[in-house]
């Protein structure tokens, strides 16, 4: 997929390297925005950011990282800045942020009647920022370690290990509430 | 730990377990665990905990996707942008202007000054040669013509040679307007 963009691109081919990376990327994109920013109209807006970021950088692009990981990068720095821009003085790492609260609050008022669904989101919106991003991730990329480690730019091991932690934590908060439910 | 959650599994066969469950455990290490698995109680508890809560996160997680407008809505900013020509692209257009006008504006004296030696020596030449000849021509032609006849003649071949200049300019590409060469 990515050879044929290359190529391209090592012509000076700019334009057309950029319309065929668009549908190549535009939904992995997407995801991975939408894992960091939690919001459908905000992963869009970003993921559109991200690729205009990529059009204006592609001419620069010397092909010393793999196309994928660079363009992530500039997804994943388009998200921080936009998380950066919403909350300048709170931490990104703090789980029980205002904007954790807003979730859970969310969560909590919207009209779904399942309330052990709604627990384990809110439970979620408890674990640190990097491992909420790769469980995210991970189900929307159909439980793809290889696809999670990319977008995240971390090792694969060290995706493993987070998605693990993450998940157990899950486990661990949710079965006292779902035996009592049951 | 709460009581209702499920003791922990074997060590050394906690992450191959999870690895089973997202169906990424390699086939023999597959095979091992889950011979494992029906031996040892406590990990086949430990394991169905953990298939019910990666069951539930997969169910509870939104599954968003792109609105179909989204390549559309990017391919218009792009347009925009290319439109908004980056700096270094005026400045490398301008650099080109530069210089094609630096080099016409050389090669536009040299040619002038080429074409109006070679125009001369051969105004010369022809003068020198045919002086003799051109004088007998004309007295006997300006001789045998009435006064008016002569202005009529001075007059077209005045016209005559302003033409002939003009159009030797617009060639050149020195008339406003008129310019021939792309």
């Amino acid at each position: 997929m990515d050879a044929g963009i290359e190529q391209q691109l090592a012509g000076g081919r700019h334009a057309r390297a950029f319309d065929l990376l668009v549908p190549a990327y535009q939904d992995r994109v997407f995801r991975l925005a939408y894992s960091i920013l939690k919001d459908r109209a905000a992963a869009e807006d970003a993921a559109q950011e991200s690729f205009v970021r990529v059009w204006k950088a592609l001419p620069g692009f010397d092909g010393r990282a793999a196309l994928g990981t660079w363009i992530y990068a500039i997804t994943r720095n388009t998200c921080l800045m936009e998380l950066r821009r919403r909350r300048p003085t709170v931490s990104l790492d703090d789980p029980d942020s205002d904007e954790a609260g807003r979730a859970a609050a969310a969560i909590a008022t919207s009209p779904a009647a399942d309330p052990e669904r709604d627990n384990l989101l809110r439970l979620l919106e408890t674990l640190p920022r990097n491992q909420q991003e790769a469980v995210r991730l991970f189900y929307l990329e159909e439980r793809s370690y290889e696809n999670v480690a990319e977008q995240l730019g971390m090792p694969l091991g060290t995706v493993k290990n987070l998605l693990h932690r993450a998940r157990k934590r899950l486990m661990e908060l949710a079965r006292p509430a779902e035996v009592k439910a049951a | 730990m709460n009581s209702t959650n499920p003791l922990p599994p074997c060590p050394e066969f906690e992450h191959d377990l999870v690895e089973l469950q997202d169906g990424s455990l390699r086939p023999e290490r597959a095979r091992e665990v889950r011979a494992h698995l029906e031996a040892c109680a406590r990990c086949r508890e430990w394991q169905h905990a953990w298939a019910h809560t990666d069951a539930r996160l997969a169910a509870a997680l939104p599954q968003p996707s792109l609105s179909p407008g989204f390549s559309a809505q990017l391919m218009a900013r792009i347009a925009a942008e290319r439109g908004r020509a980056p700096v270094s692209e005026l400045r490398a257009a301008a650099a080109d202007e530069y210089a094609h006008m630096r080099d016409s504006l050389l090669r536009g004296p040299r040619f002038g000054v080429l074409v109006g030696i070679s125009a001369l020596l051969g105004f010369v030449a022809a003068a020198v040669l045919l002086a003799p000849l051109l004088a007998t021509l004309s007295g006997q032609l300006l001789g045998s013509l009435s006064p008016d006849q002569r202005l009529h003649v001075f007059f077209w071949c005045g016209g005559a040679i302003t033409l002939a200049s003009l159009a030797g300019s617009a060639l050149r590409g020195a008339l406003p307007g008129a310019v021939l060469r792309s």
